[in-house]
């Protein structure tokens, strides 16, 4: 699946509800619905394995490619930072 | 769980457990001992003596599984563990220690190392029975003492006995603290199932027998004593150490940087020896850890997976794209699935004799398991900064490793500083080649020169 990342999805969610939506679908089943999109995944038990596994989602879902000066734990720390991540990388390929 | 009578409960081997013991049994023919870690953590102040004497009586009591038995891992039966719910609490087995020039009344070690290297050689299970555990206890100078907890691999992985660290540090501060129990893995899948799980995991290993990746033992079965060499950072070279891993990317690298420095360190060793274009392949424990009812992570036994990394001779002349290339292995090998295929195919090998085990692996890749160990176990215990009465100093793992490969290098951090353990069998490698291999992480870490 492939989702647009300029715009939200479907017209009602934005891409930080989304990211959050694709975390606790694969890699945080705990995580509860009403996450805020500022929570600390760290603290949610997000680990190195799933770092990773949040790379790989964010390429096939989000069709952007991750380098490793993105591997950063501020980047990964909460769903804001994710879909600012998100966000540039969009940036960087329209330019 | 899985109940054989009422006073006895069944655990049976996670899908890690079984390669484990066929590496424990590789050690146990180099120098009669078991796969075998000592971690050790160094303390301000003094020790509480009878406080530690209290908690070596009341972890069994909090920890009934380190009363286990292994059992079977024959032709006809697959290795478990047994525990008898009647079986006496035995007190951990508990020894104090100190350096020469300490007054006191305890035994004395000539230094830390000496004490290590006579704790890695101990067998510290007979045939699977306990103790699987013991403490020690040394006191030094200028007010320091370090705590050596000397494990079996069999029980517990390395972050198994962190966690263990980070609930007897509990402990030890509210004697009424709840530890987190362990439960009996369920495998809700069919044998067949698994086989076919299994396949994007046969594939990639098929493609791996056609490399060869030299080891220091060079693929042959070695006799000799496990050594080791510790190397703590001082603050100011690891702040150094930091800078240099932000020039290869965000600090999320740290664990294909460490995996690099590794891979060059052997790479090192391997152009020492004249061998100057083989590939590199390291076996990095990846976390399958499962969690108990109440939430907690799983304590003992081994609760990974492992990921196979291959670099080139040629990929390893620069750092930065050689951590990049791991990356992307890394990203390849989740997208594959890896993790979970060689997970299931380890529950599938779980039922084949360790020997017998060994001999497939080692077939297929002409001698060898991997080129070396390698570790980087991050943060030690969670950032742990205050434990067993003082402020925590340091803590890093020396784990003993077997031959094939006959050496690992392994990787902590605690409170900002780094330890690097280079673990070797002493008929596997020269001093000449542990120096070389030194110089060459100091180089590549701290820019000396290399010759």
């Amino acid at each position: 699946m492939h989702t647009s990342t300029s715009q939200p999805a479907d017209g009602t969610r934005d891409l930080e509800q989304i990211i959050l939506d694709v975390i606790r679908e694969n890699l945080l089943q705990d995580l509860p619905a009403d996450c805020a999109t500022n929570a600390d995944l760290f603290a949610a038990g997000l680990d190195s394995m799933g770092i990773m596994q949040m790379v790989l989602l964010l390429e096939e879902r989000f069709s952007c490619t991750v380098q490793p000066a993105d591997l950063t734990r501020l980047n990964f720390s909460t769903a804001i930072a994710l879909a600012t991540l998100v966000r540039s990388k969009d940036d960087a390929s329209s330019v | 769980m899985t109940v054989a009578s009422s006073q006895m409960q069944v655990f049976p081997f996670t899908p890690s457990d079984g390669f484990i013991l066929a590496l424990d049994g590789l050690c146990n023919r180099a120098w009669g001992g078991c796969l075998s870690a000592t971690t050790e953590i160094e303390i301000e102040g003094e020790p509480d003596r009878e406080k530690l004497k209290w908690l070596a009586q009341e972890i069994p009591r909090r920890f009934p599984f380190l009363g286990a038995v292994l059992h079977g891992g024959g032709v006809f039966q697959s290795a478990r563990w047994h525990l008898r719910a009647d079986s006496p609490s035995v007190p951990l087995p508990l020894e104090f220690h100190r350096f020469e020039d300490v007054p006191g009344d305890e035994a004395v070690v000539a230094s830390a190392r000496a004490l290590r290297l006579s704790l890695l050689k101990l067998r510290l299970h007979e045939n699977g029975r306990p103790p699987h555990l013991r403490l020690d206890v040394v006191r030094h100078q200028r007010g320091r003492w370090l705590l050596l907890i000397t494990w079996s691999h069999l029980l517990l992985d390395a972050v198994g006995i962190e966690l263990f660290v980070c609930a007897i540090a509990r402990l030890w501060d509210d004697a009424d603290a709840v530890m987190p129990n362990h439960h009996a893995l369920q495998l809700k899948v069919s044998a067949w199932q698994r086989f076919q799980d299994s396949e994007a995991s046969r594939e990639y290993l098929f493609h791996l027998s056609r490399k060869h990746f030299p080891s220091a033992s060079r693929g042959r079965y070695a006799k000799g004593d496990p050594v080791h060499l510790v190397e703590t950072f001082s603050d100011e070279e690891s702040r150094r150490f930091g800078e240099v891993l932000k020039s290869v990317g965000g600090d999320l690298m740290a664990v294909f940087f460490h995996a690099v420095l590794a891979a060059r360190a052997h790479r090192a060793l391997l152009h020492a020896r004249g061998v100057k274009n083989a590939s590199i392949m390291l076996l990095v424990p990846a976390q399958l850890r499962p969690k108990t009812d109440a939430g907690d992570p799983v304590i003992f036994q081994n609760n990974m997976t492992m990921l196979h990394y291959v670099l080139e001779n040629d990929e390893l002349d620069n750092m930065s794209s050689a951590c990049h290339l791991l990356m992307r292995q890394n990203v390849e090998h989740l997208r594959r699935k890896h993790h979970l295929s060689f997970s299931a195919l380890l529950s599938l090998t779980r039922r084949i004799p360790s020997r017998l085990l060994l001999r497939l692996i080692r077939w297929q890749n002409r001698g060898e398991l991997a080129s070396l160990f390698h570790s980087w176990t991050g943060t030690f215990a969670q950032g742990i900064d205050h434990a067993f009465g003082g402020r925590v100093l340091n803590g890093y793992h020396i784990p003993s490793v077997p031959a094939p490969a006959g050496s690992g290098l392994f990787f902590s951090d605690c409170q900002g500083r780094i330890s690097i353990v280079l673990s070797w069998v002493n008929s596997c490698v020269s001093a000449e080649e542990v120096a070389i291999m030194r110089k060459q992480w100091r180089h590549d870490l701290l820019g000396e020169p290399v010759s």
